[in-house]
C-alpha cells in the first residue's frame, strides 16, 4: 500500500508540474496579454509599457518559473481589475463551488447508482429502455439551456425556488440539478455496464448458490465489485463539477469560481484566469489521486498485490 | 441395494429447454436419477452432454431463458417442483450445497474468504458471527487448510487454486447439507492435486453422511469414488449402473467408447494409439428421434434412426439405452 501510494503520488506531482506549464503557455498564446490589457486605442509604446509593467517582455520560461516560485509560496498575484490578492478572491469564492459540486455529485450517484443497478437486473426491459431515455436526455441537454429552463419553470412560473444568488441552501436546489443531471449518464450507465458483466461472473452464480436472498446477491456481492469504475469516474466528475461549473453559475449567478472565472475572463484578469485554471487542474489531479486510493481500499488485489 | 429410506435426491423425468434462435435446444432430455446418503453418483459425459445443466436445474440455478420440466424433483421429503423461488434460496446453499468447476472465479474476490463462509451460515442459520466464524474456522481445517484462522482474514487472490477448491468445499460443508453436488471440481486444479481433493471428497462425504453427485467429463477419475454412475451423452443418460458394472460390463458403445479413452499407466502400451471417438456431439437443436449416438457408432444401421432410446435393462441396477442387444453388443468391436 505504502510503494502503490508513493508512485501514484510521484505521477501527480508530475502530471501537476506539466498541466501548470500548458496552462501558462495556453494563455500566452491565447493573444497578446499586453495588447488586450492596453486596450483597443493604445499605441505600441502603451503596450510596450504596460508588457513591461507586468513582466511580459520577458521570456516565456523565466516568467513561467517567477511565477511559479511565487505561486508554491502562496502568491499567485494581485487581480489586474481589484487589486486584490488572487488567492484571496479563490478562496472567497471556492466554497460556493465546492459545496455545487458536491451537492451535484451526491444527486447525481443517488439516482445513478440505483437507476444503473435496476437497468442491469432488468436488462432490455422497458424499465431498461426507461432508464437509458432518461441517461440520453440528461447527457443530450446542454446545461446552460436545462438551466434556463429550471429557471423559468420552477422560479418564473411556479415560483417555488429562487434563480439567482447562493445565500440559502434552495438557492443550490436548480443549479445542483442542471449540474447533476450532466454528469448522472456517465455514472449510469457505467454502473449498468459493471453490474451486467459482473452478474455474469461465476462468483455470483456461487452466491445464488449459496442461497442467499436477491438483495445480498446483488448489492453485497455485484455492485461492490461493479462500484470499482464507478468510483474512479466520481472523482473525474467531481473535478468536472469544480471547472464545468462556469456556466451554470453564470447562468444562476451563483458567486463561486466558475462565475469568478468567467468575470476574469471578460475582463482580461490574466493572473485570475490563470489562477483559476491551475486551481482546477490541481483539483482534479487530487481527486484522481483520491480514486486511486479509494479504489485500492475497495479492492484488495490492488491493496495487497 | 439401497433402501428408499436413504434416498436423498430423485428426479424424474427432467428435461431442459433453451430457446435458441433457430429453435429449441434440448440441453437435457428425460433423465432420471437418485441419489443416496453416504454415496456417490458420478454423471460422467463430454462438454455440452447436459451434465451441467442437469446440476443446475436441480439447483434452479438455470440461466433466465432455460425452462425446465420434470415428473419429480424431489429432496430428501420436499418436492422442490413446487417450492417458491424465496422459499428455494432458503433450501439451496442449506440441505443441498454446490461446488464449481473454477476455484479462482467462483469465489468473490473483494471479499475475505472467512467472510464468504461465514455468509451462508448467517444466512440459512441466523446464528451469532462468533459461531459461524468457529465453524467456518473448524471447517477450513478440517479440508486440510493449515493454520485456518490466518486463512479466514485472507482474500481469493492470496490462495491457491487448490487451496480456494478447499475453501469452496468447505463453504458447501457449511450448513451440513444432505447433498452436495460437485459440478467438474478437479478439472481446472494441477493433476497432483485433482486426487488429494478428490480423496478429500470422499473422506468428507463419509464423515457428514452427504449423497455427492459429482459431475466430471473424467471417467477415470471416478472409478474409484463412484459408487453409481450415468453415462451421459446429447442430453440422455445412454447407460446407468453400478461403478463396478460400468466398469466391467459396460455395455453402450459410448460407455465402451469413454473406457477406451482412459490410459492407464503401466498397462496401456506404449506408442499404441489411445482410444478416441470418432465424430462430434450431434447438434440438440429441435426435436430428434432415434439414437443421436448413431453418427458416432460403429454399430448404427437404418433402424436407429427412429425410436429405439428406450431404456433396457442389463440386470439389476444397470440400465442402457439402444436398439442392439446386450450380446450383440459385447461382441462387437468398440469403435475405433
Amino acid at each position: 500500500m505504502g510503494r502503490f501510494f508513493v508512485q501514484r503520488l510521484a505521477v501527480a506531482v508530475l502530471v501537476a508540474i506539466t498541466v501548470s506549464v500548458i496552462g501558462f503557455a495556453l494563455l500566452r498564446v491565447s493573444g497578446d496579454l499586453a495588447a488586450d490589457l492596453a486596450g483597443e486605442d493604445a499605441s505600441p509604446a502603451e503596450i510596450a509599457e504596460i508588457a513591461a509593467l507586468y513582466g511580459l517582455d520577458r521570456p516565456l520560461h523565466e516568467q513561467y518559473l517567477s511565477w511559479a516560485a511565487n505561486a508554491l509560496g502562496g502568491d499567485l498575484g494581485q487581480s489586474l481589475f481589484t487589486n486584490e490578492p488572487v488567492m484571496d478572491l479563490i478562496l472567497e469564492r471556492v466554497g460556493v463551488t465546492i459545496l455545487l459540486s458536491l451537492y451535484s455529485l451526491v444527486l447525481a450517484l443517488a439516482i445513478a447508482i440505483p437507476l444503473g443497478v435496476l437497468a442491469a437486473i432488468r436488462a432490455n426491459t422497458s424499465i431498461d429502455r426507461a432508464a437509458l431515455g432518461v441517461a440520453v436526455f440528461g447527457q443530450a441537454i446542454p446545461n446552460f439551456w436545462f438551466g434556463l429552463i429550471l429557471i423559468y419553470l420552477f422560479g418564473v412560473l411556479l415560483r417555488w425556488l429562487p434563480i439567482s444568488g447562493s445565500s440559502s441552501f434552495a438557492h443550490f436546489i436548480l443549479p445542483t440539478v442542471a449540474l447533476g443531471t450532466a454528469v448522472m449518464p456517465a455514472l449510469m450507465r457505467l454502473t449498468r455496464t459493471g453490474m451486467l458483466e459482473v452478474l455474469e461472473a461465476d462468483f455470483i452464480r456461487t452466491a445464488r448458490a449459496k442461497g442467499l436472498r436477491p438483495g445480498a446477491v446483488f448489492f453485497k456481492h455485484a455492485l461492490r465489485n461493479a462500484i470499482l469504475p464507478v468510483v474512479s469516474l466520481s472523482a473525474v466528475s467531481l473535478g468536472f463539477l469544480l471547472g464545468g461549473s462556469v456556466i451554470v453559475e453564470t447562468v444562476f449567478a451563483l458567486n463561486g469560481i466558475g462565475l469568478l472565472a468567467y468575470e476574469s475572463i471578460l475582463r482580461s484578469d490574466f493572473p485570475v484566469v490563470q489562477s483559476i485554471l491551475v486551481f482546477v487542474s490541481l483539483a482534479y489531479i487530487v481527486l484522481t489521486l483520491a480514486s486511486d486510493l479509494i479504489n485500492a481500499r475497495l479492492d484488495p488485489r490492488i491493496r495487497l498485490g | 441395494m439401497t433402501g428408499d429410506d436413504d434416498t436423498v435426491l430423485r428426479v424424474r423425468d427432467l428435461c431442459v429447454d433453451i430457446p435458441v434462435p433457430s429453435g429449441t435446444l434440448h440441453a437435457v432430455r428425460n433423465v432420471d436419477l437418485s441419489a443416496f446418503r453416504g454415496r456417490t453418483l458420478a454423471i460422467v459425459g463430454e462438454s455440452g452432454c447436459g451434465k451441467t445443466m442437469t446440476a443446475l436445474a436441480v439447483m434452479r440455478l438455470l440461466p433466465g431463458r432455460a425452462t425446465l420440466r420434470a415428473r419429480e424433483i424431489g429432496l430428501l421429503d420436499t418436492d422442490l417442483r413446487s417450492v417458491s423461488d424465496k422459499a428455494f434460496s432458503a433450501i439451496r446453499g442449506n440441505r443441498m450445497a454446490m461446488i464449481f468447476q473454477d476455484p479462482m472465479t467462483s469465489l468473490n474476490p473483494v471479499y475475505t474468504i472467512g467472510d464468504q463462509l461465514e455468509e451462508i451460515y448467517l444466512r440459512h442459520r441466523g446464528s451469532g458471527r462468533r459461531e459461524a466464524r468457529e465453524r467456518a474456522e473448524y471447517l477450513l481445517g478440517r479440508v486440510g487448510i493449515v493454520n485456518p484462522g490466518a486463512r479466514l482474514g485472507q482474500f481469493p487472490h492470496q490462495l491457491s487454486g487448490g487451496l480456494r477448491q478447499r475453501a469452496m468445499i468447505a463453504m458447501a460443508l457449511m450448513c451440513d447439507p444432505a447433498l452436495i453436488v460437485a459440478d467438474e471440481p478437479t478439472t481446472a486444479l494441477d493433476v497432483t492435486v485433482q486426487a488429494q481433493v478428490l480423496h478429500l471428497l470422499k473422506d468428507l462425504q463419509a464423515e457428514f453422511d452427504m449423497a455427492l453427485i459429482l459431475i466430471t467429463h473424467d471417467l477415470g477419475i471416478v472409478a474409484r469414488i463412484a459408487d453409481r454412475i450415468a453415462v451421459m451423452y446429447a442430453g440422455r443418460i445412454v447407460e446407468t449402473g453400478s461403478s463396478r458394472q460400468i466398469f466391467t460390463a459396460p455395455t453402450h458403445p459410448y460407455t465402451q467408447g469413454l473406457i477406451d479413452c482412459i490410459p492407464y499407466p503401466g498397462k496401456t502400451e506404449r506408442r499404441t494409439a489411445l482410444g478416441s471417438i470418432p465424430g462430434i456431439v450431434p447438434s440438440l437443436i429441435g426435436d430428434a428421434p432415434g439414437c443421436l449416438f448413431r453418427n458416432r457408432c460403429a454399430l448404427a444401421e437404418e433402424r436407429c434412426r427412429d425410436g429405439g432410446n428406450l431404456e433396457r435393462p442389463v440386470e439389476d441396477g444397470h440400465t442402457y439405452r439402444c436398439i442392439h442387444p446386450v450380446e450383440r453388443l459385447r461382441g462387437a468391436a468398440v469403435p475405433s
